[in-house]
């Protein structure tokens, strides 16, 4: 209700118009127009550009023309300020005072207004580049030339008195010494801001260059962040020389400059970009790599070439040149295979001198043999988790294909762009943090940030994704100069003709933190536009956002109780499914509760405090009213209501069941009554088929109390681990004799059951908790019709899905009781039972699966 | 008479041919499996397999390889033919690529094939060895043969010797079937342990053991053995001819590693350092055995020109210490010896350096230096004099067994 009223409010503004909110440049008082007159050609261009009709795009292509050319020569960046201003206004003349999406699409038809859009855009990440920063990173610099000029001394006095081969390699150092130090002093010539770039030698001309052509401007400004373009500009600059063909040819420019925004972004070296982009270059240009690098859309290239590098010295970084060298020569796979790819190394915790990984001594012995060589090393000595997740996702890089890698608690997966989407690889949680934000700064490590990047820089998306910009650039034109009522609109604009386009959320909100932070009345409605906008498919972003940007500010608004739980109640309600990817419900639902309490910071630490009592059953009253439904979502929140009740005591539990036993008759048609065991039932299904573990484990162990284990025999295990019983399963098929509130028992040397229906092959599957190396099965059968369980066979498989099983094991003729099979060491993650033939119902009593662990 | 003479050359040529290699029949070129399995001999397939477009190159060298003489003729009677591996497949590239592969098994998730590639099968599709990487990117075709010929010509000596295995029994088929799995280049037959084991229960022949030999886990189990046990476990196992060469370097390394965590000083500089030895003497160029060197100058009781010094270089009394490696000493004249610090909580305190031609000493710098955070005096001067035949560098330092959590790099020019 509360979002239709926002919605019919906005409309009605945006339809009767706001008079002449934003005007041209002429208007406002004591602008400075240094630049009007420099631009006095360009604003309104020649008639055929601003022709009311949209081009054909196919007919007149969106880039470089004669025109803008002659324009960027003329525009005058030693004052960014007035190139902004110049910027706005020409867009806001060709507006003529209709703001609404249809004029701004028109008005972008016009490649030069597009070009307007970048240039705005370009001048205020200029203006974002603090002092501090400047001194910061000068200061590390001038240690960089220092460091760099030490190391080639020491380089030159080693060579006295040195022949043959050791002067080669000597003289290789010494040149390579040399490079550093002339890089190192590039680097610290180059200008972090556009007035002093232009001042440059170099500067004029790769600002009219660059500033001229609409696609390299995109590219740089819209395709992500952009940080110090000044300093991007320069390094392109640098790198161009070694490579002049950045000019002519497309590929050649888009390499150079995907290189330097990433290096500028996360201030690394000159050097190490160089050798980077050249890397790219020539290996595209000797068509090594992978065909799909040919056509990555700009962002994904910055993901290839801005892979993760060190600073200045670092020997073990899987993307120094060397290690992806080797990798393009012996890694050279189709994109889907780099998932797997990490298992050709092995999982080596201890090396062949008993030295820990975690110790000096794993490297001593083997580094001078593998310097900078991360993928060799790994494959011939051994790694863990984070050698073998750099293996693969370095891999994938190395022949062009986007890959990163990222953490989970306590492990490092990785994750590969296959056939357009980013899936997870050597992952044994859900929780992914990636080691490198993209594409966005700050809190967008988040996986799922890939997924709506994807979405967000779709080509079909583009003309929203650009008027989003485009407003982007007037709302803070608008707020730049005071205009509020014009920054407010245009910001709304921005945001619902993308919403995916995420950095003017945050924009928009710190505008409001500046301008109006006890609005309450914005922080809500900024919240119910997020939710509306993003909660229903992204709502992990949509979440995460919230928590960081919108309720700390919402809070010290002041909102009452009823407001907040409205808040609640429109983000739960607007999520449809659970997104790309499990995410952290009970962390949202936890930070509610807190903000319930007047906190904006959940209780964090090993023991931390129950909940509020009140609070907690508020926001699971909300929960359960929204979600109950939602199948995936069910089993998490009864997880996560069941943890709390623990920690609460009392009567909150019963409390609880109370509202669940409410919902439960209205949101699940499967069950009746109000019997708790039934509820369980439903979450433990719903667990299964989400393959969620943790839910299934909560709730299948508390369900257990409330059924009776079956009588199990005494059996003998195989060596090594139990791997299976903090893991979960799933069936071919349930039926009416099937309760799954014995399933977890099935993991667990007590004993369970399961039963399926009665049909051909029927199968359970045991999901181990993570990839582990298997040696042997126990299968325990139900002691009644044996003569159902015959011909099974074991399969093992690393993802679970159709095509993936192979045979590892048999049980032929008619099983045991119990039934050992023993089974040639081997990786998987999912280990299946099947009974062979039918149709027959298919039971057991208990599957332990043994063996070692490989993450 | 000429006709005679032609008819005499004629019927010796064909002789000749006739009599000649049981392998001169040249290697066959098909479409695809379904056409190669008839004609398919001891000598198996070859299968060159290429991206099918996923890259830019791959069908081309693939194209270009299969039609070379040079491999063609080191392939014997192979039947070769080409096979797309395809970059998400979709049905209809699935369905060509189930066509060319035939029965052959496509290589799975994790296995170790690198495109493009030739993938050498038996006659009853066991994939025995593989060609690929640098080699087929970058070899000539003379170089891809040679490989193909030495893959192939182990394939045979393979076969040859199952066939002796499958009518010995015992101990005697246990040997022979561990003798096929040392071949080098191929891999091992099928089920060879499992063979092994049935034929041979108690293991006489040692090849259960050499075959089940797993070194990152027996690294792992015995990592913690007390020093004494450890070192003569390792001593068993190294005269125990049934383990290869390659797997006795890991027994040596392991002994490196227990006396690296426990043992003392004079254990580094002489059991390390000796253990590394027979480590790199039993094969050089695998990881082990190039990192014979290495675990010397790092925890040999050592000092390295090339990688300086570390805390297990220091001594823990006044016994001089040798810098190890290539030391840059040509002519006649001073040198300087730079001691140059790069962390640690201790300083580098140094008493002497002295040259020496074996036992003798040539020269000797002696004074008090320290190469620490604030460096001093830390550059010595030695003289050398004539042309010494066994030349050694010595440092004397005065940092004792509590003062060892330095490192740093030396320098040593011509002054």
């Amino acid at each position: 209700m509360r979002i239709a009223s926002l919605l019919l409010s906005l409309s009605t503004v945006l339809i009767s118009g706001t008079p002449q909110v934003l005007r041209a440049q002429e208007e406002v008082p004591n602008a400075a127009v240094e630049n009007v007159a420099t631009e006095e050609v360009t604003p309104e261009g020649t008639e055929e550009e601003n022709a009311d009709t949209a081009p054909n795009d196919k007919e007149k292509p969106l880039n470089l023309t004669p025109t803008l050319k002659a324009d960027a020569s003329k525009v005058n960046w030693k004052s960014p300020r007035a190139v902004q201003r110049s910027a706005a206004d020409a867009i806001i003349k060709q507006m003529k005072g209709k703001f609404e999406p249809a004029r701004m699409r028109k008005v972008l038809s016009n490649p030069r207004q597009r070009l307007n859009v970048t240039r705005y855009l370009l001048a205020e990440f200029d203006n974002r580049v603090t002092t501090d920063k400047m001194e910061e990173t000068k200061q590390r610099d001038q240690n960089l030339l220092q460091e760099a000029t030490s190391a080639l001394e020491r380089a030159k006095a080693q060579m006295k008195g040195l022949k043959g081969e050791a002067k080669t390699k000597q003289l290789a150092s010494i040149k390579q010494a040399e490079r550093d130090v002339e890089y190192a002093k590039r680097q610290l010539e180059i200008p972090w801001k556009l007035a002093e770039y232009a001042d440059t030698k170099g500067g004029k001309q790769m600002l009219s260059r660059i500033t001229g052509d609409l696609e390299w401007m995109e590219n740089i400004c819209l395709s992500g962040e952009c940080h110090a373009p000044a300093r991007i500009f320069g390094f392109i600059e640098e790198i161009s020389k070694e490579h002049p063909d950045a000019f002519k040819n497309k590929m050649v420019r888009d390499i150079i400059t995907a290189t330097a925004i990433e290096y500028v972004r996360h201030d690394w070296y000159l050097g190490k970009a160089a050798a980077r982009a050249d890397y790219f270059i020539r290996n595209w240009k000797a068509n090594r790599l992978n065909v799909i690098f040919d056509t990555l859309p700009f962002w994904q290239r910055r993901v290839v070439c801005g892979a993760k590098s060190t600073f200045y010295q670092g020997n073990d970084s899987a993307a120094e040149v060397a290690s992806m060298e080797w990798a393009l020569d012996n890694v050279h796979l189709p994109n889907e295979r780099y998932t797997g790819c990490c298992w050709r190394c092995g999982y080596k915790l201890w090396n062949l001198y008993g030295e820990s990984i975690h110790g000096s001594g794993y490297r001593e012995p083997f580094e001078e043999n593998y310097w900078n060589n991360h993928h060799q090393f790994t494959l011939e000595v051994g790694g863990v988790c984070g050698g073998l997740s750099h293996f693969g996702a370095y891999a994938a890089v190395a022949n062009g294909i986007p890959a990163q890698t990222m953490g989970e608690p306590g492990h490092c997966a990785y994750t590969v762009l296959v056939n357009g989407e980013w899936v997870t690889a050597y992952s044994v949680f859900w929780q992914h943090s990636l080691h490198a934000p993209r594409p966005v700064d700050n809190m967008y490590r988040i996986f799922t940030a890939l997924a709506m990047s994807n979405e967000l820089y779709a080509v079909e998306n583009k003309e929203d994704t650009y008027s989003s910009h485009a407003y982007r650039a007037l709302a803070l034109y608008a707020a730049s100069t005071k205009r509020h009522k014009a920054a407010e609109e245009c910001f709304q604009w921005a945001m619902s003709a993308q919403p995916l386009n995420f950095p003017i959320w945050r924009e928009y909100t710190n505008y409001l933190r500046e301008t109006k932070p006890d609005d309450l009345k914005r922080w809500i409605a900024v919240q119910d536009n997020l939710c509306y906008h993003m909660a229903s498919r992204y709502p992990e972003i949509a979440g995460i956002f919230l928590r960081t940007y919108v309720y700390p500010d919402l809070l010290k608004a002041k909102p009452t109780r009823q407001q907040l739980l409205a808040c609640y109640h429109v983000f739960w309600d607007s999520i449809r499914d659970r997104g790309p990817e499990r995410w952290d419900v009970e962390g949202m639902a936890d930070m509610q509760i807190a903000m319930l309490g007047g906190s904006a910071k959940v209780p964090e630490g090993e023991n931390p405090p129950p909940p509020d009592k009140t609070n907690l059953l508020s926001v699971y009253s909300i929960l359960m009213s929204n979600i109950s439904s939602k199948a995936w979502y069910t089993p998490i929140v009864t997880a996560w209501a069941n943890a709390h009740a623990d920690a609460c005591g009392g009567s909150v539990a019963k409390d609880m069941l109370a509202v669940s036993d409410i919902f439960s008759s209205t949101g699940l048609n499967s069950m009746e009554g109000k019997d708790r065991t039934v509820i369980n039932r439903q979450m433990i299904l719903s667990a299964e088929k989400a393959q969620d573990i943790a839910s299934f484990q909560r709730v299948g162990k508390r369900a257990a109390e409330d059924v009776t284990a079956p009588e199990m025999p005494d059996f003998e295990g195989f060596e090594g681990e139990l791997l299976s019983e903090g893991g979960l399963i799933y069936t071919s098929t349930t039926c009416g004799h099937d309760d799954p509130n014995e399933h977890w028992g099935l993991l667990q040397k007590s004993g369970g059951r399961f039963h399926t229906d009665k049909e051909e092959n029927p199968w359970v599957t045991v999901m181990l908790p993570r990839d582990c190396f298997v040696s042997g099965v126990v299968v325990v059968t139900t002691s009644g019709n044996m003569h159902r369980m015959k011909d099974m066979e074991i399969l093992v498989s690393d993802t679970g899905n159709d095509n993936s099983w192979r045979t590892v094991g048999n049980v032929n003729g008619d099983a045991q009781r119990v039934n050992r099979i023993e089974i040639q060491e081997t990786k998987a993650r999912y280990i299946r039972v099947r009974r062979k033939g039918g149709p027959e119902y298919f039971h057991l009593n208990g599957i332990y699966v043994y063996g070692r662990k490989a993450a | 008479m000429k006709a005679r003479i032609f008819l005499l050359l004629s019927i010796l040529g064909t002789l000749g041919i006739l009599m000649g290699s049981p392998h001169a029949q040249a290697a066959q070129v098909v479409a695809n499996y379904a056409e190669a399995a008839p004609k398919a001999g001891k000598d198996g397939y070859i299968v060159f397999v290429h991206s099918g477009g996923w890259d830019k190159f791959s069908v081309e060298l693939c194209n270009k390889l299969i039609k070379s003489p040079a491999i063609a003729s080191a392939a014997g009677d192979a039947i070769m033919f080409a096979a797309p591996f395809y970059q998400n497949a979709n049905e209809k590239q699935s369905s060509e690529q189930n066509t060319a592969w035939g029965e052959l098994m496509l290589p799975h998730g994790h296995s170790d094939e690198n495109y493009p590639c030739l993938l050498m099968y038996d006659k009853e599709n066991r994939l025995y060895a593989r060609v690929q990487g640098p080699l087929v990117l970058r070899g000539t075709e003379e170089d891809i043969a040679a490989v193909v010929k030495t893959r192939l010509d182990a394939l045979r000596k393979q076969q040859e010797i199952m066939a002796r295995a499958e009518a010995a029994h015992g101990v005697e088929q246990a040997k022979l079937i561990g003798e096929a799995c040392a071949i080098p280049g191929i891999e091992w037959p099928t089920d060879a342990l499992k063979r092994v084991k049935a034929a041979d229960s108690a293991d006489a022949s040692g090849m259960v053991r050499r075959l089940s030999f797993n070194p990152w886990a027996y690294a792992e189990e015995t990592r913690t053995m007390p020093l004494s046990q450890g070192l003569a476990e390792m001593e068993r196992r190294l005269a125990d001819n049934a383990y290869t060469n390659e797997q006795k370097q890991v027994f040596c390394s392991i002994a490196i590693g227990l006396l690296h965590r426990q043992g003392t000083y004079d254990d580094w500089c002489t059991k390390i350092r000796s253990y590394a030895a027979r480590m790199k003497e039993l094969a050089p160029e695998t990881p082990l055995g190039r990192s014979a060197d290495i675990v010397v100058s790092r925890w040999g009781g050592a000092m390295s020109y090339f990688s300086g010094w570390y805390s297990y270089s220091i001594p823990p009394d006044e016994r001089p210490v040798e810098i190890m490696g290539k030391l840059p000493f040509q002519n006649p004249g001073n040198y300087q010896v730079a001691f140059i610090y790069d962390g640690g909580r201790h300083s580098l305190k140094i008493k002497s350096v002295e040259l020496r031609d074996g036992d003798r000493k040539i020269s000797v710098d002696a004074h008090e230096g320290i190469a620490g955070r604030e460096s001093k005096d830390h550059i010595y001067t030695v003289q050398l004099k004539g042309k010494p035949k066994n030349l050694k560098l010595f440092v004397t330092l005065r940092n004792g067994a509590e003062e060892r959590d330095t490192r740093g790099r030396i320098y040593i020019y011509n002054k």
